[in-house]
């Protein structure tokens, strides 16, 4: 089993940087983060010392409401390509782009795509715009998984108005072959998403990013206190998937922190590796 | 007088670490051409440390475990861990910056006859506190 994590952005890494000039300044303006750039070897050895196999790395394209890819979607391939047993690369296409399924068969075609990335709020689109539907269905056919941000927004500039995991029960009827990915447990919508993951079968969410203390505290709060224990292990115990958001959250102390919650063995296993076996080829 | 700047890169390895950079910071002063004066080994960062100790592999260990314990990384009365606006992230790493006060950020070291003026068991240790990550530290030697 390969311990994975799905929720890595690649948009720090300094050999993807020193290519794209002034692609720092966007990524701190438009993503908004504002730690140090480090080379894909700082990614490796986390990776070490979490004991993680794989992580996906997931790049946003933002070109209707920013003019940007972060970073471009070709860059994170080619990285992909080069350290093909450590990576794997979801593709980011904005869904209200005049050619976004064009575009979507074009990059299947040209790289070992293993699912999509979107982001509501960032990309300023809504989930269940016509245009976003036809998106989802292509990808549904193409049988590719979309990883969404849900949850928690903490810049103002961006809408909560779509990020409520509810949004994804209405898609998930819709397109039910679709696999779907609500990023950080919805949080603070836990219960939301508990709703819209015991309702479709397709659907799972990730534990990525910290909201509410050190990554002990957090994912505590969210596996055995805010949603009790016994709830994640009897009812979800199939549904949720490990991430960390790096570089938001280091990987390795997501890692360790998930690995020393009190809750059984087994589903940590799950988390850790094997659910995420039933929704990214390998 | 002369002062000679060079700063060095290192990829850490793990989230809590030594490295003996006593040979890289040797080299820089056998380089920079002063015979007579002194040496300042400074880390650009805020959870890093720099020490002068023995190189033993139990002391190591000891230094490691004592501050696991000193400064443990998880408190409930830690107030840096939220979010920061400037970061975009929350900071999730008060016992770093903790340690990095008590192993301090730079070191001066005697330079003599174009060396270090090091006792016999001292060894200049890079301390990594919240790894692994890209880090930087000055070697400035000042003198004639």
């Amino acid at each position: 089993m390969y311990r994975i994590d799905v929720h890595v952005h690649p948009v720090l890494v300094s050999e993807i940087l020193e290519k794209y000039p002034g692609l720092l300044e966007k990524v701190r303006e438009i993503f908004y983060i504002g730690t140090a750039p480090q080379p894909i070897e700082v990614i490796f050895k986390q990776m070490e010392i979490a004991n993680i196999d794989k992580v996906v790395l997931l790049p946003i394209d933002c070109t209707t409401r920013f003019g940007v890819e972060l970073p471009p979607v070709d860059a994170v391939m080619k990285l992909v390509e080069k350290y093909p047993e450590r990576l794997l690369g979801f593709t980011s296409i904005d869904p209200m782009r005049a050619d976004a399924i064009e575009a979507l068969k074009e990059q299947v075609k040209r790289y070992e795509v293993k699912g999509i990335k979107l982001n509501p709020a960032l990309q300023g689109f809504n989930p269940l715009d016509k245009r976003v539907l036809d998106f989802l269905r292509k990808c549904a056919e193409l049988e590719l998984p979309v990883l969404v941000h849900t949850g928690h927004v903490w810049m103002k500039r961006d809408s909560l108005e779509h990020v409520n995991p509810l949004v994804w029960d209405k898609i998930a009827t819709l397109v039910s072959d679709l696999k779907i990915v609500l990023a950080h447990m919805g949080f603070p919508w836990l219960w939301e998403t508990f709703t819209v993951l015991t309702r479709h079968e397709n659907v799972y969410a990730d534990i990525s990013n910290v909201y509410t203390g050190s990554p002990r505290e957090h994912l505590s709060y969210i596996l055995t206190e805010a949603l009790p224990k016994r709830i994640v292990e009897r009812f979800l115990y199939n549904k949720i998937v490990f991430g960390s958001d790096y570089p938001r959250i280091e990987i390795n102390k997501m890692a360790e922190a998930l690995g020393s919650l009190d809750i059984d063995a087994q589903v940590k296993d799950r988390i850790f590796g094997l659910n995420v076996g039933k929704l990214i080829r390998l | 007088m002369k002062i000679y700047t060079k700063r060095i890169s290192l990829i850490t390895n793990k989230n809590f670490e030594l490295i003996d950079v006593t040979d890289t910071v040797k080299r820089i002063v056998s380089e920079s051409n002063i015979r007579n004066g002194f040496s300042i080994i400074f880390s650009l960062h805020t959870t890093t440390g720099l020490i002068i100790q023995e190189s033993e592999e139990g002391l190591m260990k000891d230094i490691v475990n004592f501050f696991e314990k000193i400064v443990p990384r998880e408190f409930e009365n830690y107030r840096h861990t939220h979010y920061f606006y400037k970061d975009g992230r929350m900071a999730v790493n008060p016992w770093a910056h903790l340690r990095s006060i008590l192993t301090g950020l730079s070191l001066t070291v005697p330079v003599e006859n174009r060396d270090l003026l090091l006792g016999g068991r001292q060894r200049i240790f890079f301390v990594e506190l919240d790894g692994p990550q890209r880090r930087t530290f000055v070697v400035q030697v000042i003198g004639e």
